[in-house]
């Protein structure tokens, strides 16, 4: 059992403390009286074949998997991917989760088996990313007889199952027409979004779902009408916090905690980073991976499998915080956020304003009015094949406006229709160019919400782009808030890596 | 439609310089930190016997074998994120085999025969084998110490193929031109729980008959054939040459050259 999540309150005992912006890492002194939320400890993960077997000897409110699947059944796993972990898995749990059903499979008989990943408006995966995640045996079995296939969003191959609100809704071909379904996937963070309506459907319901003008009731709209026409078995792997490789520990330890060892790997990562400006940073990021512990996982029923997971996720990971702050500080690790070692500005800002400080129970950390600051360079950096609808959108869009409206209307519909970005989609497993405005409409909506948004070491034309401000020193960054939060702000800073759910009182 | 970004607003045009940062940041961590008020206590977790396995592409015992066997490692991969000690449960072949299997296997997780049960409570891996297979047939029979053993130890059974292994101190001292071909089949992991100790010889009995016999096949066709779908390999009577034929097979000669 992994120590709780807990609120630090900085005095004049206590070290530095972890900020890393992008691939650097660094220690900064907070000032007294800062709480610091730290996460649940992160724990090395076991085998969780026990733990699958329990789950599918007692699925919630359905049947045993096994006496569902007959000889004849046309089968379909569904490999959820709305929401990966980084830094990426070391064992990936999706793995275990399908060779087991696969071997429940092959126990009944069954012949029609495929696999297709629920990837939305992500990338498509790459025969390379279906190795590394599902295995050499899945890939190998499957896979050469293009068995597993990521869905389209675009495809015209298509079915519709129904209407909402007068609007067709289309699902993934071979998911309407199975018999049964299996949805595999993980729990990393508090989200009770169904990947098969948000993973599997067309483009079109994806956007009335999640879009700039999305309807309050239009997701769960399409979860029902999904629920009705497709009988899917869920089974869901609750993960807790991401646990670093010996090199790089010291980042998921507390720092009063560290050993010799973790202090000359922090000063050894941060010397090559410094040493090799171009270079160092990939050459101590990129090929990072984390073990998860799992905590759970939970099987049955999706709706009951997404609440149950849900719940365990919070139970592991909730921390007290008592009232919101008038200023919340969130470093952004790059690893943490995407697969480069830096992570573009679209990314950080999404991090800092969606995914951590939108990680709480309902009661934000910073009140209405209050200020953000991050910690990342913002460089104008971008990859060339799988993020480069998120390039023109830095490049083009942000300059002439960051109303989500207004983007929506005018920018929106050109680049959902941009042959060039389809075809990265579709062909060079890029993400999907609506992905990117989805990601700026969630980050505008929680910026509305604050006075301030300040990124210590940002660059200052991409902060200015985002609609934000930068400043070279946290505090700086303090000075400048303090016009707003006046001159003893109560501060909430968030200690990463990974998430800690907000319980804030 | 455009914005219009304050004056000061610049993309930074520096490059950044080497710096060197070690000394500075080992001397300032190695002032002990102390510990701050309201901090939970640290944990002190006994020390871990073993970790998950995660395979290296390659390691040095491997490469030394690679010198003088045509060897191929086939299923590696569903060891990973296996919870050590494990049982690896393999058929006996020949003399040689127990060293080929450690030697194929990285530092870490290379399993013993000796004295299993106490290396199984220090964390180490263990090897058993069948007995000497009866004429006409590939592979011996399991005795139930493999799943007493990771019934006991609560451990996970791995079954594994060996070909290419028989009557090898012999081949190895004729002036052969190529190297012999050696094959380490892994299986899926076997687990105890919920099964009698004879279910579980039986499956592995099965699982490791299996692997020997796969060939090219696929997990999925082993699998399914192994669970009494489709048509199952006989396993056929065969003469003691030709399972040295077979052995000694020269490797597909592909003719197709991208220069002509």
């Amino acid at each position: 059992m992994a120590r709780p999540g807990f609120v630090l309150e900085v005095d004049d005992k206590t070290p530095p403390l972890m900020t890393p912006a992008g691939a650097e890492l660094r220690l900064e002194r907070l000032g007294i009286g800062t709480r610091v939320v730290y996460p649940a400890d992160a724990v090395a993960s076991s085998d969780p074949t026990a733990l699958i077997e329990s789950a599918l000897t007692a699925p919630l409110n359905a049947q045993s998997l096994a006496s569902r699947i007959r000889p004849g059944t046309k089968l379909t796993l569904v490999i959820a991917d709305d929401d990966p972990p980084f830094p990426r898995p070391q064992f990936d749990p999706r793995r275990t989760l399908v060779e087991r059903v696969l071997e429940s499979a092959a126990r009944a008989g069954v012949d029609d088996v495929e696999l297709v990943v629920a990837n939305g408006l992500r990338q498509r995966w790459s025969p390379a990313q279906i190795t590394s995640v599902l295995g050499d045996r899945v890939a190998t079995s499957f896979l050469p007889d293009g068995l597993i296939t990521s869905h389209d969003v675009t495809s015209e191959d298509l079915v519709t199952i129904g209407e909402v609100d007068g609007a067709p809704v289309q699902l993934n071909r071979r998911v309407a027409e199975s018999d049964l379904v299996v949805v595999i996937g993980l729990a990393s963070a508090l989200t009770a979004q169904c990947p098969v309506a948000g993973g599997l459907t067309d483009l079109a319901t994806i956007n009335r779902m999640y879009g700039a003008h999305a309807a309050p009731g239009a997701s769960a709209a399409v979860e029902d009408l999904v629920a009705r026409h497709v009988d899917a078995f869920s089974l869901v792997a609750v993960l807790g916090q991401p646990l670093l490789g010996p090199a790089m520990r010291f980042v998921s330890k507390r720092e009063w905690e560290w050993n010799l060892g973790d202090k000359l790997s922090y000063a050894g990562a941060r010397q090559i980073v410094a040493a090799m400006p171009r270079n160092g940073a990939s050459l101590v990021h990129n090929a990072l991976s984390a073990d998860y512990a799992i905590i759970d996982v939970v099987a049955g029923d999706p709706t009951a499998v997404r609440r149950d997971a849900s719940r365990v996720w919070q139970a592991a990971n909730a921390v007290e915080v008592a009232g919101a702050a008038d200023v919340l500080v969130t470093p952004v690790w790059g690893a943490a956020i995407e697969e480069g070692p830096i992570g573009s500005p679209l990314d950080a800002a999404h991090h800092a304003l969606v995914t951590a400080a939108g990680s709480h129970l309902g009661s934000p950390f910073v009140r209405e009015g209050g200020v953000l600051i991050g910690f990342h360079p913002l460089p104008n950096k971008f990859s060339n094949r799988r993020q480069s609808a998120a390039a023109d959108f830095f490049a083009k869009v942000l300059p002439a406006s960051t109303d989500p409206a207004e983007i929506a209307a005018e920018f929106e519909p050109k680049a959902i229709a941009d042959d060039w970005y389809l075809d990265l989609y579709r062909k060079q497993f890029a993400h999907h160019p609506l992905r990117v405005y989805h990601q700026w409409y969630r980050t505008a909506e929680a910026a509305r919400n604050l006075s301030n948004v300040i990124w210590v070491g940002g660059d200052r034309r991409s902060a200015a782009l985002l609609g934000h401000r930068a400043a070279s020193t946290y505090a700086d960054a303090l000075e400048i808030a303090s016009d707003v939060v006046g001159n003893e702000p109560a501060i909430t800073f968030l200690r990463g890596p990974g998430l800690a759910l907000g319980d804030v009182r | 439609m455009s914005r219009s970004l304050p004056s000061w607003a610049q993309a930074r045009r520096s490059k950044a310089k080497p710096r060197f940062t070690w000394l500075a940041d080992v001397v300032r961590l190695l002032k002990a930190p102390q510990k701050p008020a309201g901090a939970p206590k640290q944990e002190r977790s006994g020390l871990e016997l073993a970790s998950r396995v995660q395979l290296p592409e390659g390691h040095l015992t491997l490469g030394l074998l690679r010198l003088r066997f045509d060897i191929e490692l086939v299923g590696a991969d569903a060891l990973t994120g296996l919870r050590q000690p494990l049982v690896f449960a393999a058929n006996e072949q020949g003399v040689l085999d127990y060293q080929i299997l450690r030697m194929a296997l990285p530092s870490r997780m290379r399993p013993t025969n000796l004295g299993v049960s106490r290396a199984l409570l220090r964390g180490r891996n263990v090897v058993t084998f069948t007995d000497d297979p009866p004429p006409g047939r590939l592979v011996g029979d399991f005795s139930t110490v493999p799943a007493e053993l990771a019934n006991q130890h609560n451990v996970a059974i791995v079954p594994v193929g060996l070909t290419g292994t028989f009557k090898l101190t012999d081949i190895l001292k004729l002036p052969l031109t190529a190297k012999p071909k050696v094959s380490i089949r892994f299986g899926a992991p076997i687990y105890v729980r919920g099964h009698s100790l004879l279910e579980t010889t039986a499956e592995l009995q099965d699982r490791v008959e299996q692997l020997v016999h796969e060939g090219e096949l696929t997990w999925w066709t082993v699998e399914r054939r192994r669970l009494g779908h489709g048509q199952a390999e006989p396993s056929t009577h065969m003469p003691r040459w030709r399972r040295l034929w077979d052995q000694s097979a020269p490797k597909p000669k592909d003719g197709s050259r991208i220069w002509r």
